[in-house]
This record gives C-alpha cells, sequence and structure tokens, in this order.
C-alpha cells in the first residue's frame, strides 16, 4: 500500500508538468483550433530568460515573474507576426511556421547560452533532507509548489473564463468564431490573448520545474509530446479535463511502469501514449471533451 | 521578344518542350555519377531516399489532407526489418524491403482505422504516438534490434559486374536502386491519384461528406491510401539501412518525421516534383548551414528559413518554380486538352471531368490552379 | 436621410461577383424585406453588409461609411445580424448568449434587457441554463433575435428567419418582428424566400434575382403584383 502511494506521489511529478503544458496548448486550441508545436520551446526559452534575469542579480521570485511577463508579449507577438498573417485555414503552413519557431528557439538558446545544463535556483527548500513525509513516501516541496502553483493558474482561468465579459467574450469565440465576430467581438484580438495566456502560462511552468529538471535546451521536447496527449484526452477544448488527463497520465505511465515487468522504465512514456490510442479508439473527442454535431 | 512565349498545347513545339525537359532529366540521372565524388553522389543518394518518404507521405498528408506526424515510424518499421532480416536471419535485400514493406502497409492500414473516426488534430497526435512509441519500442527489443547501441552491417552487394565494382562503383548501384525506387513509388503515387482513387480522395479532403453522399467509400480510400503511403515511407526506411548500414533509433525520431513534413510542404503540397525538390533542399541545407557557420546556429538559419520559406513561397518551391516558368514560357491550351504545366502538378484541375464531386465549396484554391488558361 | 443607405455594391467570393451593383436604402424605423429565391444571393447581400465577405461600392449607416469597416467594428456601430442558420453559440447557455451580445456595448441595463427579451420570448427564460445547443430551431431563431438586439442596435439585419421553421412558429416569429419594429422603432432588413409573409410586416420590398437588385416597391404593390405572385407567393 505504502509502496503504491509512493508510485503515484512519484508518478504526480511528471503529470503536474504534463497538465501544465496541456493547459498552454489548450489556450491556443480554443481559439484558432492550432497545436503549437512550439509552446514547449516557448517554455524552454522563457526559462533562460528566467535565468538570465536571475543571473543579473534579480530575486528568484521577480526573475519568475519577469519571465512570465516576457512570455505573455511574446506570444502576442508571436500570434500577430507569424501566424494571423497566415490566416486560420491554413492549417499545415501554421503546423509547418511552429516547427520553424521550435527549431529557431531550441538553437538559439543552444547559441546564447551554450549547451551544457545551466543551475536554476529552486523556490523552495529542495536539498534531499527537505521533504514531509506521507504515508512513508516523501512528498518533495519542488512537486508540490509546481502542484500548488498549477491549482492558482487554474482557478484564475476558471474565474476568468466563467465570471468576467472577456471570459465570455473567449468561450463565444471558441465556441462558434463566426458567430462571436457577429456580436461585435473583435475575434482576432481573442486569438491573440490565447497565444499570449499560453506562452505565459508556459513560461511559469518552465521556470518552475528548470530547478528540478535543470535547464537545457532539451528540457521541454518530452514533457511537449505527453502534454499533447494529455490535451486530447481531456478533450481539447477543456483546460479542467486537460490538466486532469495530464496528472493522470502522469500517476498512470509510474505505476504502469512500475508493475508490468515489459514496460519498466524504456516504454514508460510509451505507456502515455497507449492510452492515448485506447482512449481514442473509444471516444474520438476524448475523456471530456464535447462533441461537436455537424449538420451537414 | 517578348515574355511569356506562348506554345499551343499539343503543337510540335509542345511535344519538343516536353520532350527535351524529359531527355534531360535522363541524362541528368545518368550522367550524374560520373559528374560528382563519391562522397557527393552518396549524400544525393540519401536525399533521393528522403524523397521516396517523403513521396510516400505527401500521398497522405499532401494529397489526401490527413496530417500525419508518425511516418518517421513507417520509415523505421522498414528499416529495421531489412536490417534485421539482412543481418540477423541472413535474408536477401530486395525480400526484406518487399516484406518490410508489407509490414508498414499492415500497420499503416491499422493505424488509418481510427483515422475513419478521427479529425484534424486529433489524428495527427495519433500518428504522433505511433511515431515516439516505436524508437521507445525499438530501444526495449534491444536483443532483435540492438537496441540503442544501434544494428550494424547492412549492405546492398551490388551485381558482380565492373561497372558497379569498388567502393565507388557500390556507391553508384545505391544511387541506381534508389532512383528506380523513387521513380517506381512516382509512378504508384501518380497513377493512384490520376484515376478512380484519386478523384475519391480530392473530393473526401475537401468536403467529406458530400464525397460520401457521393458513393464514396471512405473506409476503403483511407485504410488503403494510409497503408500504400506507409509501405512507400518503409521502402525509403529499407534503402536507408542499406545505405547507411547503421541504424539506430534516434534515426529514425521525432525528427525525421518533422525533416519529412518540412521536406513536403516546403516542396510543394500535393504535387508531382514538390516532395523531390522539397527532400533536397531539407537534405542539403543543413548540410550547407553547417558549412558556413557552427552547429548551433546553423539550427537557427535552419529554422528561420522554415519560416521565411512559408510567408514567401506559400505554394511550396513546385508552385514557385512553376510560377516562374509561365513567366518564361506559357502553354496555351487547345479546347479539348489540358494544361500540361497544371496537369504535372495540380489535381483540382483534373476534376473538372468530374463536375458532380467537384460542386461543394472548396475553400482554398490550391495554388498550381492559379494557371488558368487564357489569363492574360 | 436613411439609415443604412448601399450604392452600386458590388461582393463575392473570389472568383466572381455574386452580387453586381446593389442599390438599396433602409429608412430609420422601416422594415424592408428583400425577396429572392435560392440562390439568389441574398446571404451573399446580408454578409457583404454585415462586412463578412470583401465588398465594393458604397455602404452607409447613418451617414458613416463603413464599407471598408471589418464586421466586428460594424457590429459595434450598431448594425446587428441575425445570420442564417442562427449562428447559435453551442456551448454557451441561453442565458450567456444574450449577455455575449450585450458584450460591445457598455453601460448599464442589462438585467432590464434581459428581463425585455425573456418577457418576449418565455421560452427562452424557461430555458435560461440550458445549453443553447439543446434548443429547437425556433427557439434557437429566437434566442439569435434577441442576442442580436441586447447589443441595442440601430438596426437589425434578419437572414432567411424562417428557415426550416413550420408556419405556425414562422408566423409567430415575424408577428415578433413586427413588435420590435412597433415598441422599439428598430429599422428591420430582412432577406426572405417566405414572401407572404415577409410582404405583411414589411413596408418596402426588393426583388433579388441572380444578383441584381430591383426598384424598391411598397409591399403592397408586390402583393398585387401577378408575375410575382405567382414566381414568389405560390398563387
Amino acid at each position: 500500500m505504502d509502496l503504491l502511494i509512493a508510485r503515484i506521489v512519484d508518478g504526480l511529478n511528471n503529470g503536474v508538468i504534463y497538465g501544465f503544458l496541456a493547459l498552454a496548448l489548450v489556450c491556443v486550441y480554443r481559439g484558432t483550433k492550432h497545436l503549437n508545436l512550439a509552446q514547449g520551446e516557448m517554455a524552454m526559452f522563457s526559462a533562460f530568460i528566467a535565468y538570465a534575469l536571475y543571473a543579473v542579480g534579480l530575486p528568484v521570485p521577480v526573475a519568475v515573474l519577469g519571465t512570465v511577463l516576457v512570455g505573455f508579449l511574446a506570444g502576442g507577438l508571436v500570434e500577430r507576426v507569424l501566424i494571423r498573417p497566415l490566416g486560420h485555414h491554413a492549417d499545415y503552413s501554421i503546423l509547418l511556421v511552429t516547427i520553424g519557431l521550435f527549431l529557431v528557439l531550441n538553437a538559439g538558446a543552444g547559441v546564447i547560452w551554450g549547451g551544457d545544463p545551466l543551475p536554476f535556483p529552486a523556490l523552495v527548500p529542495s536539498s534531499p533532507e527537505d521533504y514531509i513525509a506521507f504515508f512513508g513516501t516523501r512528498l518533495r516541496y519542488q512537486p508540490l509548489l509546481v502542484l500548488g502553483v498549477l491549482i492558482v493558474v487554474m482557478t484564475a482561468l476558471f474565474v476568468l473564463f466563467k465570471y468576467t465579459r472577456l471570459g465570455l467574450a473567449m468561450r463565444a469565440t471558441a465556441s462558434n468564431p463566426e458567430s462571436a465576430r457577429l456580436l461585435g467581438i473583435r475575434v482576432n484580438r481573442i486569438n491573440s490573448l490565447g497565444w499570449m495566456l499560453a506562452a505565459g502560462v508556459g513560461a511559469l511552468v518552465g521556470a518552475l520545474i528548470a530547478p528540478s529538471t535543470t535547464l537545457t535546451t532539451g528540457m521541454m521536447f518530452n514533457f511537449l509530446i505527453y502534454a499533447a496527449a494529455a490535451a486530447t484526452l481531456g478533450g481539447f477544448d477543456s483546460p479542467g479535463g486537460a490538466v486532469l488527463a495530464g496528472i493522470l497520465l502522469g500517476i498512470a505511465e509510474n505505476i504502469i511502469g512500475s508493475y508490468v515487468w515489459f514496460v519498466g522504465t524504456d516504454l514508460k512514456q510509451a505507456v502515455a501514449l497507449v492510452i492515448l490510442l485506447a482512449v481514442l479508439m473509444i471516444r474520438p473527442t476524448g475523456m471530456f471533451g464535447t462533441k461537436k454535431v455537424e449538420r451537414v | 521578344m517578348a515574355l511569356p512565349l506562348e506554345i499551343r498545347s499539343g503543337s510540335a513545339l509542345d511535344r519538343g518542350w516536353r520532350l527535351g525537359r524529359a531527355v534531360a532529366l535522363v541524362v541528368l540521372v545518368v550522367a550524374l555519377p560520373y559528374a560528382v565524388e563519391t562522397f557527393r553522389l552518396g549524400q544525393i543518394t540519401g536525399a533521393l531516399i528522403l524523397a521516396v518518404a517523403v513521396v510516400g507521405l505527401n500521398l497522405l498528408s499532401g494529397f489526401t489532407g490527413q496530417i500525419s506526424l508518425g511516418h518517421a515510424a513507417f520509415f523505421g518499421i522498414g528499416a529495421y526489418t531489412t536490417g534485421v532480416m539482412t543481418v540477423t536471419f541472413d535474408y536477401g535485400v530486395v525480400p526484406s524491403f518487399v516484406v518490410g514493406m508489407a509490414m508498414c502497409f499492415v500497420v499503416g492500414v491499422i493505424v488509418g482505422l481510427p483515422a475513419l473516426r478521427l479529425q484534424g488534430m486529433y489524428l495527427a497526435l495519433v500518428t504522433l504516438a505511433v511515431g515516439v512509441l516505436l524508437p521507445s519500442l525499438i530501444r526495449r527489443l534491444d536483443g532483435l534490434t540492438g537496441g540503442s547501441s544501434g544494428l550494424f552491417g547492412m549492405e546492398f552487394e551490388p551485381p558482380d559486374i565492373a561497372y558497379f565494382a569498388g567502393r565507388a562503383g557500390g556507391a553508384v548501384w545505391i544511387y541506381y536502386v534508389t532512383v528506380v525506387a523513387l521513380v517506381l513509388s512516382c509512378l504508384v503515387v501518380w497513377n493512384l491519384m490520376n484515376g478512380r482513387i484519386g478523384r475519391a480522395v480530392t473530393a473526401l479532403r475537401d468536403n467529406e461528406a458530400a464525397a460520401i453522399v457521393m458513393g464514396v467509400n471512405r473506409a476503403f480510400v483511407r485504410t488503403v491510401v494510409f497503408g500504400i503511403s506507409a509501405a512507400i515511407a518503409g521502402l525509403a526506411g529499407g534503402l536507408f539501412a542499406v545505405n547507411s548500414g547503421v541504424l539506430t533509433p534516434d534515426a529514425v525520431s521525432l525528427l525525421l518525421t518533422i525533416n519529412l513534413l518540412v521536406a513536403m510542404v516546403l516542396g510543394g503540397r500535393a504535387s508531382f516534383w514538390g516532395p523531390i525538390l522539397g527532400a533536397f533542399v531539407i537534405y542539403f541545407v543543413p548540410v550547407w548551414t553547417s558549412d558556413v557557420t557552427q552547429a548551433p546556429i546553423s539550427g537557427v538559419i535552419f529554422g528561420a528559413l522554415v519560416i521565411a520559406l512559408v510567408f514567401v513561397l506559400p505554394g511550396g518551391i513546385a508552385g514557385g518554380l512553376n510560377a516562374l516558368l509561365r513567366r518564361v514560357v506559357r502553354i496555351v491550351p487547345q479546347p479539348p486538352r489540358r494544361d500540361e504545366v497544371t496537369r504535372s502538378s495540380s489535381l483540382p484541375d483534373d476534376l473538372s471531368d468530374d463536375p458532380v464531386l467537384l460542386a461543394p465549396g472548396r475553400t482554398e484554391p490550391e495554388p498550381a490552379s492559379a494557371a488558368r488558361p487564357g489569363s492574360p | 436621410m436613411s439609415l443604412l443607405r448601399i450604392d452600386d455594391m458590388s461582393a463575392g467570393y473570389g472568383a466572381g461577383d455574386v452580387l453586381r451593383g446593389v442599390t438599396l436604402s433602409v429608412d430609420a424605423g422601416e422594415i424592408v424585406v428583400v425577396l429572392g429565391a435560392n440562390g439568389a444571393g441574398k446571404t451573399t447581400l446580408m454578409r457583404a453588409v454585415s462586412g463578412m465577405i470583401p465588398r465594393r461600392g458604397t455602404v452607409e449607416l447613418d451617414g458613416e461609411d463603413i464599407a471598408r469597416s471589418s464586421a466586428d467594428a460594424i457590429v459595434r456601430r450598431g448594425l446587428a445580424q441575425v445570420p442564417q442558420g442562427r449562428g447559435t453559440i453551442v456551448d454557451l447557455t441561453v442565458e450567456e448568449n444574450l449577455r455575449a451580445g450585450a458584450l460591445v456595448r457598455k453601460g448599464k441595463g442589462l438585467a432590464e434587457d434581459l428581463d425585455r427579451w425573456y418577457t418576449t420570448y418565455p421560452r427562452l427564460a424557461e430555458r435560461r441554463r440550458q445549453k443553447a445547443g439543446l434548443l429547437s430551431g425556433g427557439e434557437q431563431q429566437m434566442l439569435a433575435i434577441s442576442r442580436a438586439m441586447m447589443s441595442r442596435p440601430r438596426m437589425l439585419l434578419c437572414d432567411e428567419p424562417s428557415l426550416g421553421l413550420s408556419p405556425l412558429l414562422t408566423e409567430e416569429l415575424f408577428a415578433s418582428l413586427s413588435r420590435i419594429n412597433g415598441e422599439l422603432g428598430m429599422a428591420i432588413l430582412v432577406v426572405e424566400q417566405n414572401a407572404m409573409i415577409a410582404l405583411e410586416i414589411a413596408r418596402r420590398g426588393y426583388l433579388l434575382e441572380v444578383g441584381s437588385l430591383g426598384d424598391s416597391r411598397p409591399a403592397d404593390d408586390f402583393a398585387s403584383d401577378d408575375s410575382i405572385r405567382a414566381a414568389y407567393l405560390g398563387q
């Protein structure tokens, strides 16, 4: 029993990251129906910016908030300069641009900060002795912090979507962009805002996890794939669903990896993808997604 | 002399122009091994192998409009089947190619099954999952595949004639094998797309509901196209195995899928020459950028080039070249015949035979169809 | 002066013009109907006026040039549209749909407006917490009209409100449009295939035939014209 709890807690480490990044993917997808393949690299680059801010002498929390702000603005800039001019039906072009952005950011971070891992200080105590004992397992502060921030961000987004005029405009745009335009909503700005929120959330997760993953140009690559799986499972239009699916995926892969011999550590992360395939075969719009009825 | 030159389709001049291009192409292909060093020829073979895979991807993602983020997996299945069969079990190379392609076809049909229910991003993610799974699976099955340390020793012995003797001769042999594979793949795609399946595929891409009402068998068309596309990618994988002689899981990672996709879109999606042009760009641009700069900067340049090309050449390189060519030589159709430039690169015009399938609203006209006959 | 003035407007979808040189005006407080058969370009006319597709020529709302304004800007200037197919935002509740309609205007009176439209269409009040996608066709049409009116527009465009509705519901709906016109003095431009019922509430009418608009005529005049009766009134 204790061992199972330990496995669940371990799985939470990655699960929270999947959920966080999935949230960013959903922010972009809801408005424009595009998967931003560069989302992870944008988060990685943001983590490096946080490092740069810290390196010039800013306190760590300020550096983290600073990179969130930079990410927020950069997200809007990317949407305005690289995505919007292509028009919203140019799926392939946009996919390609996000791939290009992926390559530029990945290599660019290498050019600026070099290929070696950089140390980034944690916001909470994280030496081997810092933990909370919990049913015989060790809850470490770092993942708890990420989880806590994730819950705060989720709540903030929920309030934004549900109880504000802006949120109503965003939901209307996500559901029916054409109708939203005919209600006088500036759909372009709403989509821009989606990119800004996504990049801001991504920057936050990048800076938060940098202490535990170490700061390298490859830190986000795998996470993005599993975040995409989580977003898919959650139903791409449901922020809460994406986060929950991310956390469940992280726990599931850890438990299956531990108890099924064939899987082991090599195939541990592949578990997420097999779950993805299985769920999509049964429910093509994910676990929590809304079914779109297509009228002909 | 005023440009563009106008040539009437079907006239002697037009036939000469077409014949001239065909002859020039054959001369280029045959002369290449004599004109370049062995080292350079090996690179060209590498680009041609990539081109075979892109031709396969283009069949699915270009013509059918189903985004695949997992074609590296089919490439990998073909490569590892050839590798394991020739090295571990001592089979011949050609039978290994055939088995590899058959396996890819089967896996492709299986992956294509969810495609019947899934749309757009969801399908892309299923294929992404398959693409990411394969390298993990290769690492896990290390007894068979060599795992992370790789699989070695694949080669394709040239027939025992003087022309293919020696190290240089071996390179020439692989080069010709690849050229033949590429031509065959192109012919398969070309025939498929200009026949009934091609019309069904285009109709499904542009307006699925209408196509089904018109009697297009979606399940059959989608899965078979998926299977054939996968088999062509598998053939490319097999060629890659015998050409490089080394296989690692990293060679068939997501990066390869990205390269294939970029090559397809850059070259010109749903066009005939596009995949080949795109594959050469994707193969040689990194070579060139790392010649002129250091490693990370070359990555930045490559990425920036990808973005820039999307904006500068929205129809891909094939579309851009066609537009350029039309400024120099314009082929004016005789009423019953079709414009040759358009014909070689565009399906929508082909559909004009079939007004029923064309009818429902197209949203995104293909760049090549801008070549409207008779426009000034 | 006309509230909406369109002069020599052409529009289409890329390949060629669907509408050619359309001239039309709507005065403050009047209902004007554009009649036309399927494919005559009715919806294109609506989309062109509301800025959803590119158009050339003059389009003025209350003397302000809106020919180059974007669709959302035109709504913010007070020209609301009830789109064909109702444009229901299916994932929002009925009440959220109505609130979304009021997003463009600042200021108070939201509760009063909600009240007004719930009173006008009591069936919406019953279903205010339901997802709008679950409403029947007639209810969605009521929602579309109320939602457009929530922006407190200067003028309302209606694209074929009778589409897919039973004769009884159609009757009810046009009666409510007539009330909106009478009580609020709202100018309404409605395109409609069901000429009979539309002419009942309209003051003037136009005939749209394959992209060309005829001259305006009094609604009574249409109703008594034999050729029109034969073609559009089914008599």
